[in-house]
Formats: structure tokens, C-alpha cells, sequence
């Protein structure tokens, strides 16, 4: 497999005032990516999606278990994965164009080399327009669309996506959803993306695996075996309402648990 | 030009009236308090406040005198004080704000000093330094650096913790992350720092020459105790005059400095 997970668990160690309480939001993950596919997670929140993510790529460690890529154990983040945030995360300070060279700037490129390749990226974000401007002039979408080229400029072997349209009303987010399936067809990496929106999942992935709340252990794993290009013809499909009352009747109990627990973090 | 400035220009654009004007504003504010302060002069008698006609005429007799060079020498002293408050209060701030240990070594002196009545230390500082150069610069060091020290450290401690994970995951390095994440970040607590500390390096400046009766504040005391109204009013005005100047240096600064923000500003 090219991306492997083997029993992977996370416990968070919370400070309460007079004593300390484990929190274990991962247990017992397991499960493998081939290469060029496309894996959505989904789930309710709090289940553990993006400490997952972050595992994945290296930010933080597991307790237990290990994560591979290409058979090498993950230790620490690397420029073979790039990772679209949920929140746009880009540097105020930095233009847009800027932005999309911070990943290039630790690979040993020329300067003229990194500026031609965040060009290009840019230009495939539909953004070459706003190379000189500030983040904070871009609208939510534009942002995320900037993080988008941050993430595929350094050219990784590994697309890590964390909920990265969930902060986007509803029209920006399935034009970015259909844009995200061009750019994704055209280049061919693996991709993990983490969501809590069923539709999402189903509309851009290959295979939707599917978490139970905390602690997040998976509970299905659904092949979606649509063609491609899908387009907004597959949203309209019966297969598609019909896997979308698959999961939603899975997430279902979880979520309820979900929200419960929300009240007392 | 684009969907984002075409917004912006349409979104705010009410009518101008030439009361709206800010130049307008001001010297409608400045010419009633100008006007207050000369009724106030009248009624007092020139005992005790300066006419603003003698106040001209003072500054005219400051220049003729010769002071004007004694406040430039001032003025370097100040320089050379605020200069080496900033260059060792901006390292100092970014370090406590960003280590637990030093925050915790350092932290409690900087804070102790930072609320301590620095003019009583002035006689310790002559014992120290004697009447010159170095005392001078030292009270005007003593008298900014607090300011850029706290300032820094809050800026530094306010980094955006995704911002720091964002460097991270794309693999800057920590040095680098610290030029390209940590202080362009603190930048705007590092410039208000700034600020606050030259407008104290000039009452550091003024403070240390009163009490040893030199340079410009020795003017001032020769003055008052002279009771020379009008150029001693002159003097102030000028000191003033020259203070917020400086403070308005550094935000023309932090306007080359920053241009992020003015052009958000400007969305």
C-alpha cells in the first residue's frame, strides 16, 4: 500500500485543575490508500478527523500504532505531503504569490524557478490576477483556493485536505468542490480529505470511510464506484441519495453522542 | 481593476462636505483652543502665562541666542539612548515572549523596573556615570527600553499559534520561521512599543538635564527660575513640537514597514 495505517491510536492529556484526564480520540485505526486515490474521511465533530490529518502528515505523533508511506514510517512533516487547512492559515504579511512559495522556499529551487512554479499553480486556482494582493483583500473562497496552490506547489506525493471548504457558504463550496475534482483528475495524487459533509465526501471521493464520535475508530469503509469526470450529473444520481442515507444512517448515533458531549468539552 | 476594489469603492461613498475635511476640523479645534489660551493669558496677566504674541517673539530670542544648537546636542544624546533602547529591548521582548525560561529569569526584573519610579533612581545613575554623555544617554535608555521590552514580548507572545503550524507543516525551518512567521507578526506591538518609548526617552532627556542643570533642561530651569515666560514657553513648545515628530517618524516607519496593513486598511 502506499499510505498505510496500522493501528494507530492518540490520547490528549488534558490539564483540569486538581487533576489530569486522558482523552483518547483515535483507537485502533487502520486502513490503506493506494496510490492516486482519492479517500474522504468523514465524520462527526470531535471524533478525531483532524488530529488524524495531522497524524498523517506528521505534525503530531500517535501513541500508538504507526502510519507509513511507501513502507517508511512518518516521524516528522515533510514536502511529500501537503496539507490544505481548514482555516486558509496564509501569512497576512505575505502576498498571495508569496504564500504560494512558502513550501518552495525549503526545497533547494532557484528564486526565479519557485516564482514560475507558484505562477503556474496559481494560474490553475484561476488567481494569476491576484498574485500582489494581500490575503486579507481575497474573499473566503479566494483564500482557500490560495491554500489549495500553497499545498500543490510543493508538488507532494500526498494531498492532505482538512475540511478545508467547511467555512464557505454553500455555492462557493461546490464550486470549489467541482474545481478541486478538475485540478485532481488533471494531476493525479493521492488525496485524504477530511469532512463532515456526506455530500462532499461523496462527490469527490473514491472511497468514503466513515468514523464513529470519540473515540474515533472507523466504522465503514464505502467504495464509490462513480465514473469520472462526475460533474453535477452524479449529484443528481440514485446511487448518490442512496449511498447518502447509507452513511447518514451510520453517523446517526455517533452524532447525537457528538452533540451531547459538546456541551461539556 | 478587479471584483474585489470595484466593492469596495461603491460600498463607502457618501457625499463629502468640506466640514468632513480633517484639516478643516483641526483648525477650527486648534484656532478655539489657540483663542481660549490667549483670553486665559489676558485675564491672568503675563506673571504667569506668555501672550502667544511673546510666545513668536521668544522662540525668535531662543534662536538668536544660540540655544538651538545646545538642543540638537540634546537631541543625539537622545538618539544614541533610544537607538541602543531598541536595539536591545526588541531581541529582549522577542525572547521572553517567546521562552517559558526566559520569560521566568527575566521576566519579573522587566516588569519590577517597568513599574518603578525611574527618576529615583537618577542619583544612583550619577554615582555611576557622573553628569556627562553617559548619564544622559543612560536615563534616556532607562526611560524607553521598559516599553519596548513589554511591548515586543506581548507582540511575540501573540503569534498565531496555526500561523507558527502552517510554517511547520511546510517544512520552514525554526530559524526561518522565526524571521518569516515570528516577527513580521509582532511588528505592530513592536512599532507601538516604539512609540510609547521615544515619547518617554524625551521626558527621560529632559528630566536627567533639569536635575543636573544641563543642556536643554538646564535651559528650561534657567528660564523658569529667571521666570522668563515667554522663551521658557517657546522651549516646551519646541520640545513638544519635536516629540511628535518622532513618534510621527516611526509611523511613517511602520507604514514602509507594513504595507500589509495599510492595504487592508484600504479594502
Amino acid at each position: 500500500m502506499f499510505l498505510e495505517l496500522d493501528s494507530v491510536g492518540r490520547t490528549f492529556v488534558l490539564e483540569r485543575r486538581k487533576h489530569t484526564e486522558e482523552l483518547c480520540v483515535l483507537e485502533g485505526i487502520s486502513f490503506g490508500v493506494a496510490e492516486g486515490s482519492f479517500v474522504a474521511i468523514c465524520g462527526p465533530s470531535g471524533c478525531g478527523k483532524s488530529t488524524l490529518l495531522r497524524l498523517i502528515h506528521g505534525l503530531q505523533q500517535p501513541d500508538a500504532g504507526e502510519i507509513r508511506v511507501r513502507g517508511e514510517r512518518v516521524t516528522a512533516p515533510s514536502l511529500d505531503r501537503g496539507m490544505v487547512f481548514q482555516h486558509h492559515n496564509l501569512m497576512p504579511w505575505r502576498t498571495v504569490i508569496r504564500n504560494v512559495e512558502l513550501g518552495l522556499e525549503a526545497q533547494k529551487l532557484s528564486k526565479a524557478e519557485a516564482r514560475s512554479r507558484a505562477e503556474r499553480w496559481l494560474d490553475k486556482v484561476g488567481l494569476s490576477d491576484f498574485a500582489s494582493y494581500y490575503p486579507a483583500q481575497l474573499s473566503g473562497g479566494m483564500q482557500q483556493r490560495v491554500g489549495l496552490a500553497r499545498a500543490l506547489a510543493i508538488d507532494p506525493a500526498i494531498l492532505l485536505m482538512d475540511e478545508p471548504f467547511g467555512a464557505l457558504d454553500a455555492q462557493t463550496r461546490v464550486l470549489l468542490q467541482e474545481e478541486l475534482e478538475r485540478i485532481w483528475e488533471a494531476n493525479a495524487k493521492t488525496v485524504v480529505f477530511i469532512t463532515h459533509d456526506i455530500e462532499e465526501a461523496l462527490f469527490l471521493a473514491d472511497r468514503v470511510i466513515v468514523m464513529s464520535a470519540r473515540p474515533g475508530r472507523i466504522i465503514a469503509d464505502i467504495a464509490v464506484d462513480a465514473a469520472r469526470p462526475r460533474r453535477e450529473q452524479w449529484r443528481a444520481a440514485p446511487e448518490f441519495a442512496q449511498l447518502k442515507g447509507e452513511i447518514w444512517k451510520l453517523l446517526r448515533s455517533g452524532q447525537q453522542e457528538a452533540l451531547l458531549e459538546e456541551v461539556s468539552p | 481593476m478587479t471584483a474585489v476594489a470595484e466593492a469596495a469603492s461603491t460600498q463607502a461613498k457618501p457625499r463629502e462636505r468640506w466640514t468632513d475635511n480633517k484639516w478643516v476640523q483641526r483648525a477650527i479645534v486648534w484656532g478655539a483652543l489657540l483663542a481660549l489660551y490667549e483670553l486665559l493669558a489676558i485675564i491672568l496677566g503675563d506673571f504667569y502665562l506668555a501672550s502667544l504674541e511673546d510666545i513668536v517673539s521668544g522662540f525668535g530670542q531662543i534662536v538668536e541666542e544660540g540655544r538651538i544648537p545646545t538642543v540638537l546636542t540634546s537631541l543625539e544624546h537622545l538618539l544614541v539612548g533610544f537607538a541602543l533602547a531598541a536595539a536591545v529591548g526588541i531581541p529582549i521582548g522577542v525572547a521572553m515572549g517567546r521562552s517559558f525560561v526566559v520569560d521566568q529569569v527575566i521576566g519579573m526584573y522587566v516588569r519590577g523596573l517597568f513599574v518603578t519610579s525611574l527618576a529615583a533612581l537618577l542619583p544612583l545613575l550619577i554615582i555611576l556615570f557622573g553628569v556627562g554623555f553617559r548619564f544622559q544617554v543612560a536615563v534616556v535608555f532607562l526611560f524607553s527600553v521598559f516599553f519596548v521590552i513589554v511591548n515586543t514580548a506581548a507582540g511575540a507572545r501573540a503569534v498565531p499559534r496555526q500561523l507558527m503550524r502552517t510554517a511547520e507543516a511546510f517544512c520552514v525551518s525554526p530559524t526561518r520561521r522565526f524571521t518569516a512567521v515570528v516577527l513580521p507578526s509582532s511588528l505592530p506591538y513592536i512599532v507601538i512599543g516604539l512609540r510609547l518609548a521615544v515619547a518617554n526617552a524625551y521626558t527621560g532627556m529632559v528630566l536627567a538635564e533639569l536635575w543636573v542643570g544641563v543642556g536643554t533642561g538646564g535651559i528650561l530651569k534657567n528660564m523658569g527660575q529667571n521666570r522668563d515666560l515667554p522663551k521658557f514657553f517657546a522651549m516646551v513648545l519646541l520640545i513638544t513640537a519635536l516629540a511628535a515628530f518622532s513618534s510621527y517618524l516611526i509611523r511613517v516607519l511602520e507604514k514602509r514597514l507594513m504595507p500589509w496593513a495599510k492595504e487592508v486598511r484600504a479594502a
